[in-house]
């Protein structure tokens, strides 16, 4: 953070009376020594321009200090957010385009039905016309099979919502892409890569020391290039090679979360023994979606908004009912996932556990802070006023 | 105690602030008044 180095004035020489080599020796041990409590911390070279600056300067000695302190520890929750926020960022980075996308597919959607009624001339003809065209969207498609998933694996908190997230992401990126879009594995690759590495360098900016920054690197970029194969083997026209490539994006998804058990610290034991269930709960849920699709668009465009409006409902009513079974089989993965994410109590739930030791290493810092700081002001007043001057009386007779 | 040792042990209280949290509470300032005081108290010229 060479960056943010500051010079900190520290006096060396008295102006005027007594100089002595004890005095300057204190003053630059203190200099040395501040300096190196700073090095290398973020504290930087610019001179201070904000509003703290200021009030301080209206006030004297140590009671400036204090200002400073409650000043300063006020905003000590900033940093838990930002703890919270890396963490929650290392679990959701990856789907943000996806997020994103799917949002631009919800106002193309709504758009759509709006002009379909606008067509159709309004009335019930006109909200035929509408709901008919909400069943073509593939994004509503997606939410709803987010809501089952969430509906029927409630339990399962957060991790039902993460995983709703990564499903309803992955169809709408199937169902978008062109069919002569399809990435090579050095574009995977590639962008994969530049994730992880940017993911590395915030770790880093945030702290988290080299080891960690590496893995949560490396995390990134597994999950980057997991969510690639299973994208591709989602909008795959085989269905033979959309199942393999959904395996190996399943495969790459328990990995990762194995290693972000691995990454909290819980050892490799409990990394493993991860790796499979969620594999297999991303297979199961993909596969199953996958074969939900062929039924689903498969369906001929109808003739009359009727038919289209029947046949989308049963579209609906089959899918509904083929998700709901396979969630059935996928009770266990499912569980698994939720204890990985859903509570606070050590060992079941890691990244609430690790959210909350987090917070408690802040509160600690915040602590340790605030009494070494008291501790300062305590000393500065134990100094007395040294200012001496020598002088002496010379008697001149004119 | 001397001032000298004094001044050690703001040097050392000092260090012990965690480097992960000074620039939450603004380290930078809390230093520059320190250094502040002491001059105020010890005489001399800034540097």
């Amino acid at each position: 953070m060479a960056g943010n180095e500051f010079k900190v004035e520290i006096p060396i020489s008295v102006s005027e009376g007594n100089k002595s080599s004890g005095s300057k020796g204190l003053l630059e041990d203190f200099k040395n020594g501040i300096q190196n409590t700073l090095k290398g911390s973020g504290i930087g070279g610019e001179k201070q321009t904000g509003g703290m600056g200021k009030n301080i300067a209206k006030v004297a000695g140590s009671v400036g200090i204090i200002a400073a302190i409650w000043q300063g520890i006020a905003p000590l929750m900033k940093p838990v957010l930002k703890m919270f926020n890396i963490l929650l960022t290392l679990l959701l980075l990856p789907l943000m385009p996806l997020i994103r996308q799917m949002v631009t597919g919800l106002a193309k959607t709504a758009q759509n039905v709006g002009q379909a009624q606008k067509d159709a001339g309004g009335g019930t003809a006109g909200f035929l016309a509408g709901i008919t065209e909400l069943f073509k969207s593939p994004t509503i498609w997606a939410i709803a099979g987010a809501g089952l998933l969430a509906g029927v694996v409630g339990a399962a908190g957060i991790a039902g919502t993460v995983l709703a997230a990564i499903s309803f992401g992955i169809i709408w990126d199937m169902l978008t892409d062109d069919e002569g879009s399809e990435k090579s594995l050095g574009d995977k690759l590639k962008k994969s890569l530049i994730g992880g590495v940017a993911m590395g360098i915030a770790a880093l900016a945030f702290g988290a020391g080299a080891i960690p920054a590496i893995g949560i690197g490396l995390l990134t970029f597994s999950t980057t290039l997991g969510l690639s194969f299973l994208t591709d083997g989602m909008k795959d026209t085989d269905f033979k090679e959309s199942i393999k490539s959904i395996a190996k994006g399943s495969i790459v998804g328990g990995i990762i979360a194995g290693g972000i058990i691995a990454l909290m610290d819980l050892g490799l034991g409990a990394a493993a023994s991860v790796v499979l269930p969620v594999g297999l709960l991303i297979f199961s849920v993909l596969g199953a979606i996958k074969m939900g699709k062929e039924n689903m668009y498969g369906i001929e465009i109808s003739k009359t908004i009727e038919e289209e409006t029947t046949k989308a409902e049963t579209a609906w009513t089959a899918f509904k009912s083929f998700f709901t079974g396979s969630l059935v089989a996928m009770a266990d993965p499912l569980g698994t996932l939720g204890f990985l994410i859903g509570s606070d109590t050590k060992g079941s739930y890691p990244l609430v556990y690790a959210l909350k030791l987090a917070e408690n290493e802040w509160v600690t810092m915040e602590n340790v802070s605030e009494l070494a700081i008291n501790q300062v002001i305590t000393n500065l007043n134990r100094i007395p006023r040294t200012i001496t001057t020598t002088h002496y009386i010379r008697t001149v007779k004119l | 105690m001397s001032s000298k040792e004094v001044v050690d042990e703001i040097i050392n209280d000092l260090k012990r602030i965690p480097k992960q949290i000074h620039s939450e509470i603004n380290i930078k300032e809390i230093a520059n008044e320190v250094s502040r005081v002491l001059q105020r108290k010890m005489g001399g010229r800034m540097s």
